[in-house]
């Protein structure tokens, strides 16, 4: 006999995986991948334009992780709320179906969902990987995905979380702030030891409290070019999970 | 069978339900009847424990299974009706070998069939049947209904209130909730008229065979705030 949880993420991702929104966003993504890959665009750091594949590909896995995070964000922010207001969660209620089973089976929903988004845009990596002649990363890229996916699902599964608890409006602000400290980690470092003060401080406490996705990110890129990575970061980025899976057993949804 | 006694819940310490009492009796079709805002629906919600109650007794036996269709139904658009009734059996845990045959009769007898349409391309009469199937899952002892024939035309009404009668024949007990007077008239047993929380009067089928139509006895009680 299959969880309950298990019967809800199955029927909320086939219902997701029908829709065309997915494909869509993916498709657009692909689309921006391929323009900062062609000719027809540049990419520069620090007034040097970016050439040869290994620093295109760094660039490039930075660019999936990151649309990959913000699609988790948008695929995941919308689908609990939505439960509520459709009336839908009566339904289930009334089959005695538990709060945190409902709610996990939607979240796992929205962590798929996210998941088979970055799925696409790491498959439009690799087919540019193959194009430029570096088919030998095809493999480990494989892993690697397993280790982005860390961070994604962890976007996903703080925005379900936090859709539970709050408004669609402040969800989306809360996930979209632990995005970008989680993806700019390196960056907000950077800048909180140039601010100091009761500034640095709370940078300090943010950057703390927000896992290192960018170090996760780094973590696989550095897998698929077959580089060593710091394995304690995978496990900080597990822990951080399953602190955030808390939030289904111990956050309650009022009905609309 | 399921007897309610001074049902009451307060919004913002505004009574929508006020001391409601009624007794469904088995193999009936008991009728709540109201404007808008009379607490119908809240009262149905406090049944099924979706609303908490401020006060009151709800009593159901243990034995009493319920099955319940929603006033807007919605369900997912791009699953099709078998894969709804498949999902919500599968929730209500029956066993996956008679699953996919009692959806296939369920979809048969509120007439919708095993066709692969998506859930998106149903008419809201569509969803309305779609929602007395789901209800009708694990064979219910006890269905509620809330306006079932809400945002139906007059075919769709007609072919929802045969369904209810036919259901009511096979000796499912029924709790209904409606705008629409003469539907309920041509199913009830009995019922309790409803206004602002509290209830009017109480009727029963004996009532309606005389020369007063319930839409005369309706008008009466809702104009004259008679209280029982």
């Amino acid at each position: 006999m299959k969880s309950s949880a298990g019967i809800i993420m199955k029927t909320a991702l086939k219902e997701r995986m029908r829709r065309k929104e997915l494909y869509i966003i993916a498709a657009l993504a692909i689309l921006l991948l391929f323009l900062c890959s062609s000719d027809v665009t540049s990419i520069t750091m620090n007034g040097e334009a970016v050439t040869g594949f290994k620093n295109m590909f760094w660039v490039m896995h930075a660019l999936v992780h990151f649309v990959g995070c913000v699609l988790a964000v948008v695929l995941s922010l919308h689908t609990i709320p939505k439960e509520y207001e459709r009336k839908n969660s009566h339904l289930v209620w009334v089959r005695n179906i538990r709060q945190e089973a409902y709610h996990g089976g939607l979240a796992l929903a929205n962590v798929c969902a996210s998941l088979w988004a970055a799925g696409i845009l790491y498959a439009a990596l690799a087919v540019y990987a193959v194009a430029k002649g570096h088919g030998e990363v095809l493999l480990p890229m494989i892993p690697a995905f397993l280790i982005l996916s860390l961070s994604i699902s962890f976007v996903s599964l703080f925005v379900s979380v936090m859709s539970i608890k709050f408004p669609v409006m402040a969800a989306g602000i809360f996930g979209a702030a632990v995005m970008v400290f989680g993806v700019f980690h390196g960056m907000m470092e950077l800048f909180k030891n140039m601010l100091g003060g009761l500034g640095g401080k709370c940078m300090s406490f943010f950057l703390f409290l927000v896992p290192d996705l960018n170090g996760i990110q780094n973590a696989a890129y550095r897998f698929a070019t077959g580089e060593g990575i710091k394995v304690h970061l995978v496990f900080v980025m597990l822990f951080a999970l399953w602190m955030v899976s808390l939030g289904l057993f111990v956050f309650r949804k009022k009905e609309a | 069978m399921i007897t309610v006694s001074g049902l009451s819940k307060s919004y913002n310490g505004k009574k929508v339900v006020d001391h409601v009492s009624f007794t469904m009796r088995e193999g009936n079709l008991f009728a709540l009847l109201g404007s808008n805002g009379a607490g119908k629906s809240t009262t149905i919600k406090m049944i099924l424990s979706l609303v908490k109650k401020d006060e009151g007794i709800i009593e159901i036996p243990g034995d009493v299974s319920v099955g319940y269709s929603p006033e807007t139904p919605y369900f997912p658009p791009f699953l099709t009706g078998m894969e709804v009734l498949l999902y919500y059996g599968e929730l209500q845990k029956i066993p996956r070998e008679t699953l996919k045959e009692e959806c296939g009769a369920l979809l048969s007898l509120v007439g919708l069939g095993e066709e692969k349409t998506k859930i998106k391309f149903y008419s809201k009469g569509m969803l309305q049947r779609l929602a007395l199937a789901q209800a009708m899952l694990g064979n219910p002892s006890v269905l509620i209904l809330d306006e079932p024939c809400a945002g139906l035309d007059a075919m769709g009404r007609i072919e929802m209130i045969e369904l209810i009668f036919k259901l009511k024949k096979q000796g499912k007990t029924i709790l209904m909730n409606s705008h629409i007077l003469s539907d309920i008239e041509k199913v009830c047993d009995e019922g309790i008229i409803m206004k602002k929380g509290k209830v009017l009067r109480r009727f029963t089928k004996n009532d309606l065979k005389g020369e007063e139509s319930l839409e005369t006895i309706f008008t009466k009680t809702l104009n004259g705030g008679m209280q029982v």
